[in-house]
C-alpha cells in the first residue's frame, strides 16, 4: 500500500501560460471602479465620496450605462427559470426545504410537485401525510426556479417530467459562477453518461437511463447495480469536472467533453494529481480556443 | 464525526462501487489521495510539520523540554499531546465544540505512541529517575473533514521527527514505518471504505 507524499509547489499563475485577448478588470472590495458619475450602479457596487466603489471581489461588467461587479466566489442567487439540483433538508407541513448552496434554504411547495402518474388534482390532506413517501431528508432533486421571494429565498417547482427525484449517480459541488448559462442543462454525453449542470453549482453525473419511463415521473428509484464500465465513465467525468473547477474553467457540455477526451490516456485516479490536472486542463483550453477561432 | 446527508440511491451506488473496488473518484479501496508535506513551518518549535490530505490541513509542532521521568517508567521519557480543533475546520467546532473531538484524538494518540515499535522512549532518557526529555506535541486542525485524523497525525510525527534531528527518517523508511506502525491498524476501523 503505497502512500505518495510530495512537497508543496508554488502555483503558476494561469495568465502567463496562455495569452488572453481581453484583460478582465478585476477588483477587490474597496477598489474604485470609476470616478465618472454618469454610470448607474448595479450589483456589487456602492457610491461613496463621488466614486463608484466595489463591494465584492470579482470582475467588472459594463452594459451601456450600467456597471456591476460579478463576484467570483459567491453563494447561488436564484433567478426565475434556472435549473437547480438540490438536497432535501426538511419536510414541513405543505412543503419541503431544499438546500441549494444559497443564502437561504429554497422552498419546494407540495402544490409545485408532480403527483406520481402525472395526475392533476388538488392536493388533499392524504397527500400531505404522504409527503415523506415522495421525498425524504437527504434526497436529491432536480427542479426549476419558479419565483424568488423578496428576502432572496427561492421557490422551486418540478412541474415537468424531466425534473424530480434523482437516482444513482455522483454529485459534484462547484462554485455557481463557474456554470455557464445555456439553453439546456441536461446533457447526454456521447462518452456514456449523462450530466445535469445545476445553476447553483451542484452537478449531477449519472448513468444514462436505457429507456425513458414517462409514467413514473421520476419517483421510482432504480437501485440495480450499475455496470463497471459505466462507473468508470462516471468517475472519470467526476474527476474532470473537479479539475476544471479547480482551474476555474467555465463548465458546459463541450468543455467537460473535451476534458474527458484529454484525460483518456491517464488512469482515473491519476487525474486527481495536481500536475496531471494542469496538463489536462491546458489541453482542454487549447482545444476550446481552436474551436472558437 | 461530521455526518453527510445522502439519498438512498447514492448510498447504494457507493456501496456497489466499493464492492467492485472502484470508489466514486476512481481510486481503488486501498489507494490514498496525494499528501502534501511541509516541514519546519513554525519557528519557535524544535520541529514542526504541516500535512495536507484532501480537504484536511493539519499543523503539528513539537517542543522538547527537560523534565522528570514518570515513577512507573524511570528509564524513559514521555510525550504529551494536545489537539486543538480550530473553528475554521468546521462550524461545529466553534467555541468549546471542538474540545470533545480534540480529547478523543489526543487519547488515541497516547494509545498509539504507548507502543515500543512506534517510538523508542528510552532514547529520551538523560539520567534515570532524574532527568528526561519530555516532548510536547501540539496539533492544530484547521481545515477539513473529520475522518482519518489519527492516521495522518502519526504520519506527521515521522516527518516531524526528521525535522527535529532527533532521529533520521528519510522518505523511504517513512513509508515502510507507516505500513507497520500501529497507527495503520488504528486507522483501519476509522476510515470508511468510500473514503473522504
Amino acid at each position: 500500500m503505497a502512500l505518495e507524499m510530495r512537497l508543496p509547489v508554488a502555483r503558476k499563475p494561469l495568465s502567463e501560460s496562455l495569452g488572453r485577448e481581453s484583460k478582465k478588470h478585476l477588483v477587490v472590495p474597496g477598489d474604485t471602479i470609476t470616478t465618472d458619475t454618469g454610470f448607474m450602479r448595479g450589483h456589487g457596487t456602492y457610491m461613496g465620496e463621488e466614486k463608484l466603489i466595489a463591494s465584492v471581489a470579482g470582475s467588472v461588467e459594463r452594459v451601456n450605462k450600467l456597471i456591476c461587479v460579478k463576484a467570483l466566489k459567491t453563494r447561488y442567487n436564484g433567478e426565475v427559470g434556472d435549473i437547480v439540483v438540490g438536497r432535501i433538508t426538511e419536510v414541513q407541513q405543505k412543503r419541503w426545504k431544499v438546500e441549494t448552496n444559497s443564502r437561504l434554504d429554497s422552498v419546494l411547495l407540495l402544490s409545485s410537485m408532480n403527483l406520481p402518474g402525472g395526475e392533476l388534482r388538488r392536493r388533499s390532506a392524504e397527500d400531505e401525510l404522504a409527503m415523506r413517501g415522495f421525498l425524504q431528508e437527504g434526497d436529491l432533486i432536480s427542479a426549476e426556479v419558479q419565483a424568488v421571494f423578496s428576502d432572496g429565498a427561492v421557490s422551486l417547482h418540478t412541474r415537468s417530467l424531466k425534473y424530480g427525484k434523482l437516482g444513482q449517480g455522483v454529485l459534484v459541488q462547484v462554485s455557481p459562477s463557474l456554470v455557464k448559462r445555456q439553453k439546456t442543462h441536461f446533457h447526454d454525453l456521447p462518452c456514456g453518461a449523462s450530466v445535469i449542470l445545476g445553476n447553483n453549482g451542484f452537478i449531477w453525473v449519472y448513468p444514462t437511463p436505457e429507456h425513458k419511463d414517462d409514467d413514473a415521473g421520476g419517483f421510482i428509484a432504480n437501485l440495480e447495480p450499475v455496470s463497471l464500465a459505466d462507473r468508470e465513465v462516471i468517475s472519470r467525468l467526476r474527476n474532470c469536472i473537479v479539475s476544471l473547477a479547480t482551474q476555474r474553467m467555465m463548465l458546459y457540455d463541450t468543455s467537460i467533453l473535451y476534458c474527458y477526451e484529454a484525460s483518456l490516456p491517464h488512469q482515473i485516479k491519476d487525474i486527481l494529481k495536481p500536475e496531471i490536472m494542469e496538463e489536462i486542463v491546458m489541453e482542454t483550453r487549447q482545444r476550446l480556443l481552436e474551436q472558437e477561432g | 464525526m461530521a455526518s453527510v446527508a445522502l439519498s438512498e440511491a447514492e448510498k447504494v451506488y457507493i456501496v456497489h462501487g466499493v464492492q467492485e473496488d472502484l470508489r466514486v473518484d476512481g481510486r481503488g479501496c486501498d489507494d490514498y489521495r496525494c499528501v502534501e508535506v511541509e516541514t519546519d513551518v513554525v519557528s519557535n518549535t524544535s520541529g514542526s510539520a504541516r500535512v495536507k490530505l484532501g480537504h484536511t490541513d493539519i499543523l503539528v509542532g513539537v517542543k522538547a523540554e527537560m523534565g522528570t521521568p514518570k515513577l512507573e517508567k524511570p528509564n524513559e521519557g514521555y510525550l504529551e499531546f494536545f489537539v486543538d480543533c480550530s473553528a475554521s475546520a468546521a462550524p461545529e467546532f466553534e467555541g468549546r465544540g471542538g474540545d470533545d473531538l480534540g480529547t478523543e484524538i489526543a487519547n488515541t494518540l497516547y494509545r498509539i505512541f504507548n507502543n515500543k515499535s512506534s517510538i523508542d522512549l528510552k532514547s529520551l532518557c538523560i539520567s534515570p529517575r532524574e532527568h528526561c526529555w519530555v516532548l510536547y506535541v501540539d496539533v492544530l486542525l484547521y481545515h477539513g473533514s473529520t475522518q482519518n485524523y489519527p492516521q495522518r497525525l502519526s504520519g506527521k510525527k515521522q516527518t516531524r521527527y526528521s525535522a527535529d534531528g532527533t532521529s533520521r527518517t528519510d522518505r523511504q523508511s517513512c513509508n515502510e514505518e507507516d505500513e507497520h506502525s500501529p497507527a495503520f491498524l488504528c486507522s483501519r476501523y476509522r476510515c470508511s471504505a468510500s473514503g473522504h
